[in-house]
């Protein structure tokens, strides 16, 4: 049953829901006769024989809370996961490289698709990637402001440059026309959809769509779009169908495993390629609540994708997200590695099996780590396309892999591997989920004298203004401190209205652009780590600046940027003198073992 | 590389330039008359290098080396910088009332410097091992809470049992503890006798308690137990703070008496010839 508490926005009310009815799928889903449209885009083309007959109905009256329709499901989508947002001429909707967990549905006006290169950094309100010059440099370490957080342009209206504004908390851009003009482009009108590939497979945007004339747009964030893929068969056949063509290709090509086979194999595969997104997009909401939960609570929480003892007829590659391998052990179980982006799951058993001609089932359980976004490729095909064409070299490698090992060590009934660091920092960097981060700070607390050089050399690169704490969880004698993570799955880029939170494309860093930023603290609250902080901007003065429409204090969101603009890379790493702080990728876990067993 | 493969490498590297300076002193120390003046050369300017380190330590964000590689050539420079040294002083005691200064204050710096490296391996092991990581300058926050959770609980326990026996002990034996960081040198050796006699008295007191008394004063334990690992974090850190104090300002005091030796000898070098 609907209740206010769950809409996720109190605004939505049966006006919205009326205006949503006029479009012709939503009619027809609530009918129970879905029409057979050709494309994504006919599925939501206004049909105007139907506004009228909706327009009729006393929407009001139907749509009353007590009287919702617990037996309608579209109803419950859009009272719970749409939301109608207006868009003046010029207003950027979605950037290039944003991340996003929403599709929009052009209500009305028209929007335009600016196709890569696209537009300028300064024009999408990036940061720049230029380094500071060594005189800049020398001059940061003298002339820093005496006040913290001290900022000379603030404000949710104000002018970037030329082309760029910042209206109503939006980023505009000011001569649009001239812009696209500029730019190729193509244009969306009433009807269409946008951005549901990157909201249901949670991928940067690869375009920028930009409000050609005044629009009114259904925004529908990915549980709405999940639900809607259930329930329309239609819809999903469209969206499958848009994903095969668009990116699943090219993330097969680009897997090192399928990258000897021609572009025919690889359609062939894309074909047969199931795939399926296990657990929560929104995995950060329980972060906290499920650290109070002991390890194995934890795991059974956790989306079971494949469970050890399963059938081996599938070979499983991740698409984004993360997995936990994990194997029984005891009465508990034991973290054997996490997979991320473009890792396999499941291939030495089919590797062994076929080479044995044996039916080993599968030797581990893969679970879901927040969300995880899985491709299954049948084993058939491996068996066809890719195995024969393997060098016996790397059938050797999967055929020695640990996972194997384990099982011959099952098999003898000999005594199970003990645990030792590496297991024990699995689970550590599994359960905390700092297995997101890609330059995690690490600081061995056997060696750190807790001089806090590197927290001064990181206020001295950010205007005096410290970017990170030094304290956070701990294993053992290693703490992960409360520093941005610059994570691989960035759950703080997700809904920030002015695109102020921004991956850079080549290194990965997210960086805030504080010109930009409007203070409405989306990104903070997202972060499950508590690695950014809302801070009061300040005057030259040390006063804090105020709005000059609200009066409320302007705030601004900041988080290690991993000193992207200075010359030698993060400074808090260079300022350790007892090589006590590392930033790390957990992703190299041998990389990361090697630093922690020196 | 691990620790020890580096420190070994490094050995290795003090080791062949001592024996070579050491040669090298051999060598052309009878022609060239007054070894002293190459030796106090190349000693002021190993002085100058280790100083330098102080300096990389402001410039935090120049391109110019990790601090931790720095460190290390201040480490190992410093040991090389003690043999100079006693190759300076010809490997005897100084006996001029200057000399005599200078001399101090060079080898209180090489020792204070030796033992900040020492405490730096050592304390911060301890301090992992003991209580909750706490940042120093926070600490007299954690103790203010500490008394006001301690305070509280007395009162409540007064309250609800219509006793004042524990905040009659509380009063006489723990308002003080709790006041302020107690007994430096007893949580620099890594003591617990105190902790220990606090607890003898404590079980003492708690023959004499009811149960519901005896709840509050398990409580308060805890609360001493805490403020016990705070203090051991507030003395330890605190030493590894400010041993610089000793050593820095040292540097500063050497590197000008040092200026002023060398005027001393070059204004009497012509003399001496």
């Amino acid at each position: 049953m609907i209740t206010k508490d769950n809409y996720w926005d109190p605004q939505m009310n049966a006006e919205l829901v009326q205006h949503i009815l006029l479009f012709e799928l939503f009619n027809n889903m609530i009918k129970d006769e879905l029409p057979d449209y050709s494309s994504s885009a006919d599925m939501f083309k206004i049909n105007s024989d139907d506004i009228e007959s909706v327009l009729a109905f006393d929407l009001s009256d139907k749509l009353e809370e007590p009287r919702l329709p617990d037996n309608n499901p579209l109803i419950d989508i859009i009272y719970k996961h749409t939301r109608l947002v207006k868009y003046k001429k010029g207003d950027i909707i979605i950037r290039d490289g944003d991340y996003g967990n929403s599709a929009f549905f052009i209500a009305s006006g028209k929007v335009g698709v600016i196709f890569p290169p696209g537009l300028q950094e300064k024009q999408l309100g990036h940061v720049s990637d230029q380094k500071m010059s060594l005189l800049k440099t020398l001059k940061k370490l003298w002339c820093n402001p005496f006040y913290p957080e001290q900022r000379s342009q603030t404000g949710n209206n104000q002018t970037l440059n030329s082309t760029v504004s910042i209206k109503e908390g939006r980023l505009h851009l000011n001569n649009v026309k001239d812009i696209l003009d500029k730019n190729e482009y193509t244009e969306l009108g009433s009807g269409d959809i946008f951005g549901e590939i990157g909201a249901l497979g949670r991928t940067p945007r690869t375009s920028t769509v930009v409000a050609n004339i005044y629009c009114e747009l259904l925004e529908i964030r990915w549980q709405g779009l999940r639900d809607l893929r259930q329930l329309s068969q239609e819809f999903r056949k469209s969206i499958d169908s848009l994903y095969r063509e668009n990116s699943l290709i090219a993330h097969l090509y680009s897997l090192p495993l399928l990258s000897s086979l021609s572009k025919s194999a690889i359609q062939l595969i894309a074909q047969d390629t199931l795939f399926k997104t296990y657990g929560s997009f929104e995995w950060q909401t329980d972060y906290k609540t499920n650290l109070e939960n002991d390890s194995l609570s934890l795991l059974k929480s956790e989306t079971l994708i494949v469970a050890e003892g399963d059938c081996s007829d599938s070979v499983y590659l991740v698409r984004s997200g993360f997995t936990r391998v994990s194997y029984k052990y005891n009465n508990g179980f034991q973290v054997v590695q996490y997979l991320g982006q473009g890792d396999v799951f499941g291939l030495e058993t089919i590797v062994y099996n076929w080479k044995n001609k044996a039916n080993l089932p599968m030797q581990t359980s893969l679970h879901a780590l927040g969300y995880a976004d899985v491709l299954q490729v049948p084993k058939y095909i491996f068996e066809r396309m890719v195995l024969p064409n393997m060098k016996v070299d790397e059938i050797n490698e999967y055929l020695a892999s640990d996972v194997l090992q384990q099982f011959s060590k099952h098999a003898d009934d000999s005594p199970v591997k003990g645990l030792n660091l590496n297991d024990a920092v699995l689970d550590f960097m599994s359960d905390y989920r700092f297995i997101n981060g890609s330059s995690t700070m690490l600081i061995d607390t056997d060696r750190c004298t807790r001089c806090d050089d590197c927290v001064t050399a990181c206020a001295v690169g950010h205007n005096n203004n410290p970017r990170f704490n030094r304290h956070g969880y701990r294993y053992d004698h290693f703490m992960v401190a409360n520093a941005c993570m610059h994570c691989n799955d960035p759950v703080c880029m997700i809904g920030c209205p002015t695109g102020a939170i921004q991956r850079k494309p080549y290194e990965g860093q997210i960086v805030i652009n504080d010109d930009i930023c409007i203070g409405c603290s989306t990104c903070a609250n997202a972060c499950p780590y508590e690695n950014i902080r809302m801070v009061d901007a300040r005057d030259s003065d040390g006063l804090i600046i105020r709005d000059k429409e609200t009066q409320k204090p302007v705030l601004k969101a900041t988080k290690c940027n991993l000193c992207i603009d200075q010359l030698g890379g993060p400074a808090c790493e260079r300022a350790c003198p007892h090589d006590a702080l590392k930033r790390v990728d957990i992703q190299d876990f041998p990389e990361m073992i090697n630093w922690m067993n020196r | 590389m691990t620790f020890n493969s580096r420190r070994l490498k490094n050995s290795l590297v003090l080791f062949v330039v001592c024996l070579l300076l050491n040669s090298l002193a051999n060598y052309y120390g009878t022609p060239l008359y007054q070894i002293q003046i190459v030796s106090g050369w190349v000693l002021m300017i190993l002085i100058l290098l280790l100083f330098f380190y102080s300096l990389r330590k402001k410039l935090t964000l120049l391109p110019i080396g990790k601090t931790s590689s720095w460190l290390q050539f201040h480490s190992y420079a410093g040991f090389l910088s003690v043999l100079v040294f006693f190759q300076h002083l010809t490997y005897r005691l100084p006996n001029g009332f200057f000399e005599i200064i200078l001399a101090s204050f060079f080898m209180v710096t090489a020792l204070s410097g030796i033992v900040g490296m020492i405490f730096s391996r050592v304390i911060p092991r301890h301090l992992t091992r003991r209580g909750e990581e706490v940042i120093y300058e926070r600490i007299p926050l954690f103790t203010y809470e500490i008394r006001k959770q301690a305070q509280d609980l007395i009162i409540e326990c007064t309250l609800k049992t219509n006793s004042t026996a524990l905040a009659d002990y509380y009063q006489n034996y723990l308002a003080d503890y709790f006041y302020k960081p107690k007994r430096p040198l007893f949580h620099f050796y890594g003591s617990m006798g105190a902790l220990y006699v606090m607890q003898t008295r404590h079980n003492n007191f708690c023959r004499y308690l009811n149960e519901q008394e005896s709840v509050y004063a398990q409580q308060l334990f805890e609360l001493i137990r805490k403020k016990y690992d705070l203090d051991f974090h507030y003395a330890l850190q605190g030493v590894l703070k400010t041993w610089l104090f000793i050593h820095v300002p040292l540097t500063y005091a050497l590197i000008l008496a040092m200026t002023v030796h060398l005027m001393l000898v070059y204004a009497f070098l012509g003399g001496l010839q």
